[in-house]
């Protein structure tokens, strides 16, 4: 158990290491960082003074020394746009994309539970085709043109739900469901596939042979094994749900962290989106960590391994 | 919970599903009736940078601050430069300007304005920290050390030589407050500007929405509307539902594609403006064979833009003569005439000698990059894809290729341009900008032009203060820059904006929404 949780632990810091790598040479991909910060009419031997100023004239490792230095303790310097600590700017807006990929994981979740538990009680019935067929074209709907079609239609069309924006609940409604719409589709196949398994497990036939009702089967027996595997799910689905607001935040005008990265990138101002790429990714990190070690207390199988 | 509600809920769950499929159609909107009490919302695609006066860069910021600051001359919604915050001026000689400020002004943090906050803002455009986009123009034209304030209103600047434009180039140069400068911090700086306009920034939801408060001390003419909300939305689409809900007053940025549906909706309408932008080819003239005048007037001549007007742009837009806004009236644009563009490659000797559809240039056919952005101009990308094709059409084989902005801007500070190259130059609106554009020494100049009839002409205008022989010799220099043709002149950019009825509002050459300008449609 111990073992395990070294073990997992290593490779998340090795994750970090990576991530650390990406956004820090980020920057030095698209050419000399110091000519994207100055002023076009800057001579020069300006230039190169800032560029000193800067430090970008140093080697390539003690730089990357002295950003790691400074971010483990949340100093990504300032934006480059508005010179207000880049952190503090990334750590403004996750309060919204927590708020959304909650929303999403919730709505998901809820509604995959029972559609995924009838259908696969209701095994190859027109129901469960339905189920299946509907959960396919769920997940091969791209984001922009589910949102985009939402929008119209609730927004444009009945008026019943605000178009874009962040305010009241109802304005959560409209991208939590454009943003789980597929993880629905997903948690609705894994809970139906997960719940067929363990249908045909010994321990279900011996409890239909006790006599035991068929809901206290499925609920009671059934159900808590088979919600094994999804929580794993769940907990890498937050993750790339994290992630994936970045298209959801821009066609709903979220003020997220997704839409501050890519903003960033359009404005060059590379300290907030290495503080964004930075803090997503340990959070990425962070949550699947958090699953396999809760792994091992769900299902002692693992720990045991 | 028996197997009958499962089965329910499954159903229930299911008909969401559907109901999140079903196809959406966009009808008509009824529009609120108008009120100037109801905020004014204005869709906009980005959320502004900073409000520090001294570090905006960003037409859609500038268009929230300048209701907030001011400056000391405004464009009127004609383009004409009126005194704003100076009462009056005068020019005892060519390098000196008197400027008297009005009286009473006040700014939102109470305290009067003053000759003192004219000469701090001026400094501390030189202040590195900020990297003001009004740095150059100022160090260029004004002697910082002989800045004059003999009085609580009047202040005298001295410039280095003659500078006739030197207040219109300082266009946005709003006047900040030197008390909240020395007193703030940086953050208050960027999120609370104190100004003398007529508004004040009462909440500020960074990229969900900007509102401005009318306030009451206002100097001069109040706006109609008590509060204006700024709603950045960057999907252009949403910006577009958010008209169509009727949700938003006034829309920026409509796409051409859109304009038809907007038009199509009773309560809606589209508002058009050929706006001051010169969108152009750029060609660099030191690439062979485009040394050479008539390969450069052959490109001109090749290119069928009034069917790429008709065809991508709905109509809207006109072929651009010249370089500034002023002249271009007079002369006459190139017109599309393939056989002229024939005619004069054969002249220069680019000819297609094996018969494949591609013109030789000393032996080797002329095979050519033209590189564009995508989504910064209007229908740019679409516009060089059209262009692309007419040049090949014309046996200069070319591709066109896209770039994100920021790549592109790369290539432009580090003169890594293909041949051909699309871009999109704001004006002023004073005839002389402009033509830095094709200047020698001008950073965001690329094609690498050189006339010495242009050289010697543009540095003789920008001496000349009478605005009589100032025309004359704009007229010239734009019939030099059109005939010699660095560029292949496209257009003078058509800006495209949505607005409820419910609002009296026309849009403006220079991509600003003046609240002033702007009514409910009852008054």
């Amino acid at each position: 158990m111990g073992i395990y949780i070294a073990r997992r632990l290593g490779q998340a810091l090795l994750v970090l290491v990576g991530v650390s790598f990406i956004s820090f040479g980020a920057i030095f991909l698209t050419g000399d960082p110091a000519s994207l910060m100055v002023s076009e009419t800057w001579t020069k031997q300006q230039v190169d003074e800032f560029r000193h100023r800067m430090g970008f004239d140093r080697p390539w490792i003690v730089q990357y020394g002295d950003f790691v230095g400074r971010a483990v303790q949340g100093d990504f310097g300032t934006s480059l746009r508005t010179n207000q600590p880049a952190f503090g700017l990334v750590m403004e807006r996750m309060p919204a994309t927590i708020e959304l990929t909650l929303a999403a994981m919730l709505f998901s979740t809820l509604i995959a539970l029972p559609v995924g538990i009838v259908s696969a009680v209701k095994r190859n019935s027109a129901y469960d085709f339905f189920v299946r067929g509907a959960t396919v074209l769920c997940q091969a709907v791209p984001v922009f043109w589910l949102g985009t079609l939402l929008i119209l239609f609730f927004g444009v069309e009945l008026k019943v739900l605000p178009v874009s924006g962040r305010g009241t609940w109802q304005h959560l409604i409209l991208p939590a469901v454009s943003l789980g719409t597929v993880a629905l589709a997903r948690n609705t196949r894994l809970i139906r596939s997960s719940l067929l398994d363990v249908l045909n497990e010994n321990y279900v036939v011996t409890a239909r042979a006790k006599g035991l009702k068929e809901r206290r089967i499925i609920l009671r027996h059934a159900l808590r094994n088979a919600l094994i595997p999804v929580v794993t799910l769940l907990g890498l689905q937050f993750s790339m749900l994290l992630g994936g607001a970045i298209i959801t935040e821009t066609i709903f005008a979220w003020p997220g962290v997704g839409r501050l990265a890519v903003n960033s990138i359009y404005n060059r101002d590379f300290p907030v989106v290495q503080a964004a790429v930075t803090l997503l990714a340990s959070i990425f990190v962070l949550v699947n960590l958090a699953v396999d070690i809760l792994y091992t207390y769900l299902d002692p199988r693992i720990r045991l391994k | 919970m028996s197997a009958r509600v499962f089965k329910l809920i499954g159903v229930f769950a299911a008909l969401i599903l559907i109901g999140l499929m079903a196809p959406a159609t966009v009808g008509a909107t009824t529009p609120p009736a108008a009120d100037a009490d109801k905020p004014l919302v204005i869709a906009i695609g980005t959320d502004p940078e900073t409000f520090n006066p001294m570090q905006i860069r960003a037409r859609t910021t500038w268009n929230m601050l300048m209701h907030i600051t001011e400056r000391l001359f405004a464009r009127d919604k004609d383009m004409q430069m009126k005194p704003w915050l100076v009462e009056s001026y005068e020019r005892p000689d060519d390098l000196t300007w008197k400027l008297k400020l009005r009286k009473g002004v006040k700014f939102s943090s109470g305290d009067e304005l003053k000759a003192s906050d004219v000469k701090f803002t001026i400094l501390e455009t030189q202040n590195a920290k900020w990297k003001s986009p009004n740095t150059f123009v100022v160090e260029t034209n004004v002697d910082l050390t002989n800045i004059e304030v003999p009085d609580d209103y009047t202040v005298v600047l001295h410039t280095k030589k003659p500078a006739p434009l030197l207040m219109e180039s300082a266009d946005y140069l709003p006047i900040v407050s030197e008390k909240q400068f020395k007193t703030a911090t940086d953050a208050e700086l960027a999120l609370k500007p104190v100004g003398t306009g007529p508004y004040v920034i009462k909440e500020y939801v960074k990229d969900d929405h900007v509102t401005l408060e009318r306030r009451d001390t206002y100097w001069g003419t109040m706006p109609d509307y008590k509060t204006v909300t700024y709603r950045p939305i960057p999907n252009s689409q949403t910006r577009l539902a958010e008209l169509l809900a009727g949700n938003a007053d006034i829309v920026l940025n409509l796409s051409p594609d859109d304009v038809a549906k907007v038009k199509s909706n009773p309560s809606l309408r589209v508002e058009t403006v050929q706006g001051g932008r010169d969108v152009f080819i750029g060609i660099i003239c030191t690439t062979e064979p485009f040394t050479d005048k008539r390969v450069r007037q052959a490109l001109n001549y090749a290119v069928d833009l009034d069917g790429i007007f008709k065809n991508l742009l709905g109509g809207n837009g006109e072929r651009m003569a010249s370089v500034t806004n002023l002249s271009s009236t007079k002369l006459k644009p190139y017109t599309y005439d393939p056989k002229k563009a024939a005619q004069l490659l054969d002249e220069a000797g680019v000819v297609d000698t094996n018969k494949d559809g591609i013109r030789e240039w000393k032996g080797k056919p002329v095979q050519i990059e033209l590189g564009t952005t995508k989504g910064r101009y209007v229908a740019d990308a679409a516009i060089a894809q059209s262009i692309a094709s007419d040049l090949t059409a014309a046996g200069i084989k070319t591709d066109a290729k896209a770039y994100e902005w920021s790549v592109y801007v790369d290539m432009i500070n580090g003169k890594k341009l293909p041949p051909l190259f699309f871009l999109g130059l704001g004006s002023s609106f004073n005839g002389e900008q402009e033509f830095f554009y094709v200047q020698k020494d001008f950073g965001f100049n690329s094609t690498q032009w050189l006339n010495e009839d242009f050289e010697k002409s543009f540095t003789e205008l920008q001496r000349t203060m009478d605005p009589k022989a100032r025309g004359v010799l704009i007229d010239k220099i734009d019939q030099i820059v059109q005939d010699d043709a660095p560029w292949i002149f496209v257009w003078k950019q058509v800006d495209f904006y949505g607005a409820n009825n419910r609002v009296e509002f026309k849009a403006r050459p220079d991509e600003l929404i003046m609240i002033y300008d702007v009514h409910p449609a009852a008054k």
